[in-house]
Order: structure tokens, then C-alpha cells, then sequence
């Protein structure tokens, strides 16, 4: 089970940051030298279900699950990031990530040069994680929020890493900031559910999202529109006659959030729909408080999906107890129980997962 | 009784003598609010108000200027701080200041370098070679 790369685009923007970073050097010699900086995180993860034959989905990209045993791979993660600033305007930003669902092979998920228009506009071409939700770029970054993961209700949609280019702008009105990012891109991903191959083909990728800030209150909208070719190839045994489904998708996201810090209280919220014209919409939310006691961080969220028909309708609701615990500097230990309950096909279903991590950043 | 008067008056002296600076080169004339700092070391602004790139110096995490530093400027924790700084860093949006410990380093560091700004002890500023623009 795993995401598969493509090897072509990879090692294209590779060579595009490769080139990048030897100019920088090669004119360094005049310009003062290029500066290297090295940053990482990692999560070990562990977690199950509580009930035999059940099955809970955590993350997004390689489609991890818990079941119930005890499993380390699902979310367990590290990724190490190089940031060559070649001038002050110019830097280029590797990463590669490991994900312990995909088997740790490393992958380049983010791979991109900055250039700053203005000093407060900066234009990004390569490969950038499409910033959908207030998480979705930092979400293999444990240590960016409380939880062990962000609620996968929201964040289980489909977030690749986009080809393309975006432009980030920031504007500040006395104590207001805003700021604003607009991204253009593409998306070729197959995913391997064994024994059937999905194809994700996506074109005209194009969005915008718009974060105001004032002190530590911070809301986020977003809008963002996709063309999806989907190709299902199921294998028949016959390896000259596979069976394949081709389908073609216009969604469309919009999503708001509102984050808000006030002394030791910590609120996160978000509400999205995904608007697929001809079929559904589905929407999904969460809320979440967080309560902060020196080192240790307590938290209940409450997350809600629901689409009209799927063909037929789904509900899904769970409910999250954690702790968080910052027993040493760059590094947090979590524990959490969440309950789901799903509704689907007039059935009723319930899932109870246990899960610990440890998140780090250096 | 002589004895709590003189445990006061050293605590007193103690308060008086770890007041901090913000510094930076003599030659940058921008005034310096807290939400100017405050914007500068959240990473939301790359250059001084006169234009000039910002090369902001940090200290390291778990120092008492640090903590003062983050809390009297940045109105958080150096936890939470951490936190913030990690959704920025690994999506690339930023590149982390220096962070230098030493307070002679810090003051070398601006009085060598216009675009600097930084923070020390107050007892480490040479009015010469840095100029202040807060006190906390």
C-alpha cells in the first residue's frame, strides 16, 4: 500500500533546485556564500481499536489505518528539510519525508523556489503541498499542533503535493494582518489499494485562501477549484483484459476557519464543503478546545462529516480526549481515545481508537 | 528585620540589574514599536520600516531573556511559539534567525552587521556600537 512518486517530475524539479543551488554557489564567490539550513521533525506513533475487526483511517496521503493490534506504522513519520538561501530574495526548499505506512520510503514532498517580488510578495515555483485547510501543509508536522493528528474528518481529503506555482502576500492594516496566497498546479498520484490501482489525475488546480490575524485570533478562508480524472484499474486475473473506470470531477472547496489563543485556552475550529456539482456535497467540521497547564496540554474536539448521497448518504461523528505532555524542549508526548460513529447505508457503526505519539522538531 | 531589608534590597537590585534591550545598528534610525518587534521575530515582516532586510539574532530556548522576550513581545510561550514556528518553517515560508548565547556575541554581532536587530542584557549595550529601541 503506498504512494508511488513519479520519477520524472521528481528528479525535473530536482534538477530545477539542483541548478538553483549550484548558481547560488557559483556566484556566491562575489555575492557572500550561499547559506545552508538543515531542519527536521519525526513522530513515532503507535496506536489500535479497541474492537476486534475494526478499522480506523489516519492519514490522508498513504491512506494509513490502525486496526486492532497494536501498529507502529500508520502514522510514524520523519522528514528532514534543507533551505539554500542563495541571496536575499532567492532561496530554494527541499524535503523529503518518510512515512511509515509507505514502508519509510522517502519521498520528496516539497521541493520549490522562492523569489520575493516585494518583500512582503513572494512567488513559488515547484513542488508545495496544496494548502487546502489550516493544517494540510503542516500536517506531517506533529509538533505544529496539539493533537496526534488533526481530525481526519477534515483532513482526510486527499491533499497531495501539487506541481505549480503560488504567490504569498502579506498586508498589514495597523494591527490586522492578512495574508494571501494564490496557487496554480497540477496533481499525478496513483494510489495502490492492492489490489486495485487508482490514478489520480489532477488539472487546473487553482485556489486562493485568505488569513486575517489580529494579536492571536486568526481566521482563514478558502476557495479552490479542481478538475479530478479519476482511473480505477481493477485486475482481472487476465493480465491482457483489466477492467478500468475512468471518471472526471469538477469540486470545488471552500473552507473557513477561526483559531483563537486567549490566556491558557486554545479554540480551533473549521467547517469545509466539497462541492462535486453533478453528484454530493459533503461537508465536514470540527471544533476544539485546549486548555493549557504548564507543560501539559488537555484537549476534547468534536469532529462531524456528512455528504446528502455517496451514493447514499454518510454520517459520521467523533468525539476526542487527548493530552499532550512537553516534558522537554522540541518535543511533546500525546495520548489520545477517540469514539466514531458512522452512519452509512442505514447501518450503524462504532470505532474506538487508542493512540500515543511522540512528536519532534530540530 | 536587617536581614529581610537587605534580602529586599538585593531581590530589588536583582530586578533592576536583568532589564533587557532590544538592539540594533547604530546606523538604522527606524523607531521601533512592540508590534514592529513583535511582527519582525513572528516572522511576518522582512525588513525594517526604512526598507532596510531584517537579519533578526535569537537566543537560545529556556534562557530567562528568551522567555521574557517571548512573553513581553511575542505575548506566548516559547512552547507554543515552537509550535507556531514549526508550520512555518517545514512549509518553508520562513528561514529561523541565528540564535547566539552569548550576550558580547549578540552586541558584536549588531555593532558588525546594519540589518541586525537583537536582544541582550541591558548591562552588555555600548551605547558606541548599539543603539537601543526597547527596554523590557
Amino acid at each position: 500500500m503506498g504512494r508511488r512518486g513519479h520519477p520524472d517530475t521528481v528528479s525535473g524539479v530536482c534538477l530545477l533546485i539542483c541548478t538553483g543551488i549550484g548558481l547560488g554557489g557559483f556566484f556566491s564567490q562575489a555575492a557572500g556564500a550561499t547559506e545552508v539550513h538543515f531542519s527536521g521533525f519525526a513522530t513515532a506513533a503507535a496506536g489500535t481499536t479497541l474492537d476486534a475487526g475494526t478499522r480506523y483511517q489516519v492519514e490522508p496521503t498513504t491512506q494509513g489505518a490502525y486496526d486492532d493490534e497494536v501498529s507502529f506504522e500508520p502514522e510514524s513519520v520523519a522528514g528532514l528539510q534543507v533551505q539554500a538561501v542563495v541571496n536575499p530574495r532567492l532561496r530554494a526548499t527541499l524535503q523529503v519525508v518518510a512515512k511509515g505506512a509507505d514502508d519509510f520510503d522517502a519521498e520528496l514532498d516539497w521541493a520549490f523556489i522562492s523569489y520575493d517580488l516585494q518583500p512582503n510578495l513572494t512567488f513559488n515555483a515547484g513542488r508545495y503541498r496544496l494548502p487546502l485547510f489550516f493544517y494540510s501543509e503542516s500536517i506531517d508536522v506533529g509538533y505544529s499542533y496539539y493533537w496526534i493528528r488533526p481530525p481526519v474528518e477534515v483532513y482526510r481529503i486527499f491533499t497531495a503535493n501539487l506541481e505549480g506555482v503560488n504567490l504569498y502576500h502579506t498586508h498589514f492594516i495597523q494591527e490586522l494582518e492578512i495574508s494571501t496566497q494564490l496557487w496554480y498546479g497540477t496533481i499525478d498520484t496513483e494510489l495502490d489499494l492492492e489490489p486495485i490501482t487508482v490514478e489520480l489525475d489532477t488539472r487546473r488546480n487553482a485556489g486562493i485562501n485568505a488569513t486575517l490575524g489580529w494579536e492571536w485570533f486568526r481566521l482563514r478562508l478558502l476557495y479552490n477549484d479542481v478538475k479530478i480524472d479519476t482511473r480505477i484499474n481493477i485486475p482481472t486475473g487476465d493480465p491482457f483484459a483489466p477492467v478500468s473506470q475512468q471518471s472526471t470531477a469538477n469540486v470545488t472547496f471552500t473552507a473557513v476557519s477561526f483559531m483563537a489563543d486567549v490566556g491558557p485556552f486554545m479554540w480551533r475550529s473549521e467547517l469545509t464543503q466539497a462541492d462535486d456539482k453533478e453528484l454530493d456535497v459533503s461537508r465536514t467540521g470540527y471544533v476544539s478546545l485546549a486548555y493549557q497547564m504548564g507543560e501539559w496540554v488537555p484537549h476534547l474536539t468534536h469532529a462531524r462529516e456528512k455528504a446528502r448521497e455517496l451514493p447514499e448518504a454518510f454520517d459520521r461523528a467523533t468525539n476526542t480526549l487527548g493530552l499532550a505532555w512537553y516534558f522537554d524542549q522540541s518535543v511533546v508526548a500525546k495520548l489520545e481515545y477517540s469514539e466514531s460513529e458512522t452512519e452509512y447505508r442505514d447501518r450503524d457503526s462504532e470505532v474506538e481508537l487508542v493512540s500515543v505519539a511522540l512528536d519532534m522538531v530540530f | 528585620m536587617r536581614l529581610i531589608v537587605l534580602c529586599c534590597a538585593l531581590l530589588v537590585c536583582n530586578v533592576v540589574l536583568a532589564e533587557y534591550a532590544v538592539i540594533v545598528h547604530p546606523s538604522n534610525q527606524s523607531s521601533l514599536s512592540a508590534l514592529d518587534i513583535r511582527r519582525i521575530y513572528l516572522a511576518k515582516v522582512k525588513q525594517f520600516p526604512d526598507g532596510e532586510m531584517v537579519q533578526a539574532i535569537d537566543r537560545p530556548e529556556g534562557t530567562d531573556i528568551r522567555g521574557a522576550f517571548v512573553q513581553y513581545f511575542l505575548h506566548t510561550d516559547e512552547q507554543r511559539l515552537r509550535a507556531y514556528l514549526a508550520r512555518l518553517l517545514f512549509t518553508g515560508k520562513v528561514i529561523l534567525p541565528k540564535i547566539l548565547s552569548s550576550d558580547e556575541d549578540v552586541v558584536n554581532a549588531v555593532a558588525n552587521n546594519p540589518g541586525t536587530i537583537a536582544f541582550v542584557e541591558a548591562g552588555f549595550v555600548d551605547p558606541q556600537r548599539v543603539r537601543v529601541v526597547a527596554t523590557f
